[in-house]
C-alpha cells in the first residue's frame, strides 16, 4: 500500500503549533491579521505535500513560514532533526540552500535586469566560491535540466513567455541542489497546454533528485495530479490533512467536500448532477469566528462548532480538525 | 429555430502596429441564439476577448475591425457612430470584465454607479432608480442589498463586487451580455456561485450570454454552445454536449487531455508541444500546425476551411475533410478562396 510506504518515509520537515500574524497597519486598535493559527505539520522525505485552500486561507504565508521568508510568530520549525526556528542567520545559511521557492507570477519574480544567466547563477554565487568555467558548466546544466536552449542565456526576462520564464525559475530553484522546495502556485499564471508541460517537468525533476515538494495551490485538479498528500485550510487554520486518493475520494471535513463539489468539471453530463454549494464568502482573518472558523458557512454546524476549537482526530493516516466529521453519515 | 440575438459574420479585427499587421480575429462567425449561453475558449492571445471588444465598439487604436458584419437582434452595428454605440453600450448589450475591483470607480458607492446606468439609458426619478438597484442587488444574489447600495467597492469580497458588476450590467436588461473571464479571479467556492448566476439569468430572464473563459470546465458547466478559438480563429463549434462527446480538433482534444482528471491517475500529463505563435509571425496553412500532433503535408501549406462535420458541429482541420461527406464546406473559406482552392 502506498500510504504506509509514506509512513516509513523520514520527515523531513515539520510544524508544530505554528502561528504567524500581521499586524493590521491603517487601524489604531492593534488589530492583527490571524495569518497562520496553530498548525501542526509534516512533510516527509520526497513527498509532494500540497496545501490547498481559497484565496485568503494563509497558504502562501504558510509555505514561506516554514521555510523562514517569513519569521514565525510562536511555535517550532524542525528541518532534517533541527530546530531552525529561531536559528541565527549565520548559522541558518546552510539551510537556507536546502529549502527553495518558486513563485507564482513569473513575470514578477524575475529581476527584468538580469539575463537568465545571471538569474541562475545568482544563488550559486551567493552560496559558493566557483571558478568561471565551473559556473558556466552549472548553469548550462540547470539550463539543459528545465529546457532552456542554452543560446538563450544572454536574453532578457521579458524576451520569454510565462511558461519559458516559470522554467527559469525553476532553475534558479534547482541551483543550490536543495531538498525542499516550496511551489507556490506555480502554474496558476499559466494557459493550460503550457500548464502541463510544466506540471510534467517538476514531476520529472522530483523522480531525477528526490526532490521534496510542498505545493501550494488553488487548483484542486492540479493537486490531484501532482500530490501524496494534501493539506486542506481554512483561514489559517487546517482542515484535514491525508492521502490525496483516500481525501478525494472520500472527505471527511465538510469544507473538503464542498471545495471539492465546487470544482467545475469539464465533462457536460455530470452538469445535471444537483450540486451542494458553499454559501456566503469568506470570514475575516482579522476576527475570524471563534471556535471551529468554517462555522459561519457549515450546513453542518451545531453549537459546540462556535464556542469550541475541535480537536484534531486521526483517523488512520488521516488527521481531521472537526466536531462532526462527515465519515459517519457518508 | 430562436432567433439569434447576435450574429457576427466573417469577423475580421486587425491591430496596425509598427511591427506589422496583427490579425487578432480573423474571419470569426459566431451566432448566439436568445435565451442560450455561448462559450468562446481558448489559451490567452486566442483573439476571444478581442471578438467582444470588436462587438462591444471598445476597440482602442490601433485596432480597428476591417471586415466583416456584427448583427444585434438583426440590426446591423459594425459602422455605427460612437455615440450611437454608447446608446445600446448598457441598454441592449453590456459587458463584465476579469477583475471587479479595477472596473468599479472607487470613490462612489457601489448603488449610484449602478443607478447611474438606468439614468443614463431611461427616463426615471432618482427615487425610483434607486428601488430598482436593490432590487436588482437582490435578484443577482446580494444579501443586504439595502446595506450594501451605500457599500464602497473596497468593502465588498471579490465575489460581491463581481455580483454588483453583473447587477449594473443587468440592470436595463440587456438582451446580450458579454463576460470576459468573469470567474478568474475568483475561488473555486465563489466560482460556482458566479456560474449558477449566470444559469438563472439565462432562464429565468431569457438573457443571450457570451461567457469568455480559458477553463473547459466553466464550458461544460453552463454553457449551451461552445466556440474554441485560436489565434484569431474559430478552430471548432459545436453544441456543448457534441464538442466533449465527439471532439474532433486535434487542438480541442490536446486541450482537454492537457488538464488534470479528477477521477483517473496519471503519472504524466498530455502536452500539446510548443507554444502559441506569435500572431505577427504565423506559420503557413493551418495556424495550429507547428503544434499539432497529426500535422500533414497539407497542413503546412493551406488554410483549412471550417468543415461542418455534423449538423453545428464545424471543425477547422483537413482530417475532417471526408468526414463532411458531400457537403460543400463553408463558404466562408475566404483564404482558402484566395488561392483558388474550393477545399472540395
Amino acid at each position: 500500500m502506498p500510504e504506509n510506504h509514506q509512513k516509513e518515509k523520514k520527515v523531513l520537515l515539520s510544524a508544530e503549533h505554528l502561528y504567524k500574524e500581521f499586524p493590521v497597519e491603517e487601524s489604531r486598535t492593534k488589530d492583527v491579521v490571524h495569518a497562520v493559527t496553530d498548525i501542526n505539520l509534516e512533510i516527509r522525505e520526497g513527498e509532494t505535500l500540497a496545501l490547498v485552500g481559497e484565496s485568503g486561507c494563509g497558504k502562501s504565508t504558510l509555505g514561506k513560514t516554514l521555510i523562514r521568508l517569513y519569521d514565525s510568530d510562536g511555535g517550532k520549525i524542525t528541518f532534517d532533526g533541527v530546530d531552525i526556528t529561531k536559528m541565527p542567520e549565520r548559522a541558518f545559511a546552510k539551510y537556507r540552500t536546502q529549502m527553495q521557492i518558486i513563485f507564482q507570477d513569473p513575470y514578477a519574480s524575475l529581476n527584468p535586469r538580469m539575463n537568465v544567466f545571471q538569474i541562475i547563477s545568482e544563488p550559486l554565487r551567493t552560496h559558493h566560491k566557483y571558478s568561471k568555467e565551473e559556473l558556466a558548466e552549472k548553469v548550462y546544466q540547470l539550463m539543459d535540466e528545465v529546457g532552456i536552449a542554452r543560446e538563450f542565456a544572454n536574453r532578457y526576462p521579458h524576451q520569454f513567455s510565462g511558461g519559458q520564464r516559470q522554467r527559469i525559475g525553476i532553475a534558479r530553484a534547482l541551483a543550490l541542489n536543495p531538498r525542499l522546495i516550496v511551489c507556490d502556485e506555480p502554474v496558476s499564471a499559466l494557459d493550460v497546454s503550457i500548464q502541463s508541460q510544466v506540471l510534467n517537468l517538476l514531476k520529472d525533476l522530483q523522480e531525477q533528485y528526490g526532490l521534496t515538494y510542498l505545493f501550494i495551490s488553488h487548483d484542486l485538479s492540479v493537486v490531484k495530479f501532482i500530490s501524496d498528500r494534501v493539506c486542506v485550510m481554512f483561514l489559517g487554520m487546517i482542515c484535514e490533512i491525508g492521502d490525496t486518493e483516500e481525501i478525494y475520494a472520500k472527505p471527511l471535513h465538510p469544507y473538503t467536500r464542498f471545495l471539492l463539489n465546487a470544482i467545475p468539471l469539464a465533462d457536460p453530463k455530470l452538469r445535471s448532477e444537483k450540486k451542494e454549494l458553499l454559501q456566503g464568502d469568506i470570514p475575516s482573518p482579522v476576527h475570524p469566528p471563534t471556535g471551529c472558523r468554517f462555522h459561519t458557512r457549515c450546513p453542518y454546524a451545531k453549537d459546540i462548532c462556535a464556542s469550541e476549537v475541535p480537536p484534531c482526530r486521526q483517523v488512520g493516516d488521516r488527521i481531521v480538525y472537526c466536531h462532526f466529521p462527515l465519515e459517519e453519515d457518508a | 429555430m430562436a432567433e439569434n440575438v447576435l450574429e457576427i459574420r466573417h469577423l475580421k479585427t486587425q491591430f496596425f502596429t509598427r511591427k506589422g499587421v496583427l490579425p487578432a480575429v480573423d474571419d470569426v462567425s459566431i451566432e448566439v441564439p436568445a435565451g442560450k449561453i455561448v462559450g468562446l475558449v481558448g489559451e490567452s492571445g486566442c483573439g476571444k476577448s478581442m471578438t467582444a471588444m470588436s462587438v462591444m465598439g471598445l476597440l482602442r487604436h490601433p485596432g480597428k475591425v476591417v471586415a466583416g458584419e456584427i448583427l444585434l437582434c438583426g440590426r446591423d452595428i459594425t459602422h455605427l457612430s460612437p455615440r450611437e454605440l454608447a446608446k445600446i453600450r448598457g441598454s441592449e448589450m453590456s459587458m463584465i470584465f476579469q477583475e471587479p475591483m479595477t472596473s468599479l470607480n472607487p470613490v462612489t458607492i457601489v448603488g449610484k454607479q449602478v443607478e447611474e446606468t438606468i439614468l443614463l439609458h431611461e427616463k426615471c426619478s432618482r427615487a425610483e432608480a434607486k428601488k430598482r438597484v436593490i432590487q436588482i442587488f437582490q435578484e443577482v444574489g446580494i444579501p443586504e442589498a439595502e446595506k450594501r447600495y451605500n457599500a464602497y467597492p473596497h468593502q465588498l469580497s471579490g465575489g460581491l463586487r463581481q455580483r454588483v458588476m453583473i447587477a449594473m450590467a443587468m440592470v436595463c436588461r440587456p438582451k446580450l451580455l458579454i463576460a470576459d473571464e468573469p470567474t478568474t479571479a475568483l475561488d473555486v467556492t465563489i466560482e460556482a456561485q458566479i456560474l449558477e448566476l449566470f444559469k438563472k439569468l439565462r432562464d429565468e430572464i431569457g438573457t443571450s450570454i457570451i461567457l469568455i473563459t480559458h477553463n473547459m470546465g466553466v464550458v461544460a458547466e453552463v454553457c449551451d454552445y461552445v466556440y474554441v478559438m485560436y489565434t484569431g480563429q474559430v478552430m471548432e463549434q459545436a453544441e456543448t454536449f457534441e464538442l466533449f462527446a465527439n471532439t474532433r480538433h486535434p487542438y480541442t482534444k490536446g486541450l482537454l487531455r492537457s488538464i488534470p482528471k479528477l477521477d483517473e491517475k496519471t503519472d504524466r500529463l498530455y502536452t500539446i508541444k510548443g507554444v502559441v505563435p506569435n500572431l505577427l509571425h504565423l506559420p503557413a496553412g493551418c495556424n495550429f500546425s507547428t503544434r499539432c500532433g497529426e500535422c500533414m503535408e497539407r497542413c503546412g501549406k493551406e488554410q483549412p476551411p471550417l468543415y461542418e462535420v455534423s449538423p453545428g458541429h464545424k471543425v477547422r482541420c483537413f482530417l475532417c475533410q471526408g468526414a463532411c461527406g458531400t457537403a460543400a464546406p463553408e463558404p466562408e473559406t475566404l483564404r482558402a478562396a484566395e488561392t483558388g482552392k474550393e477545399g472540395v
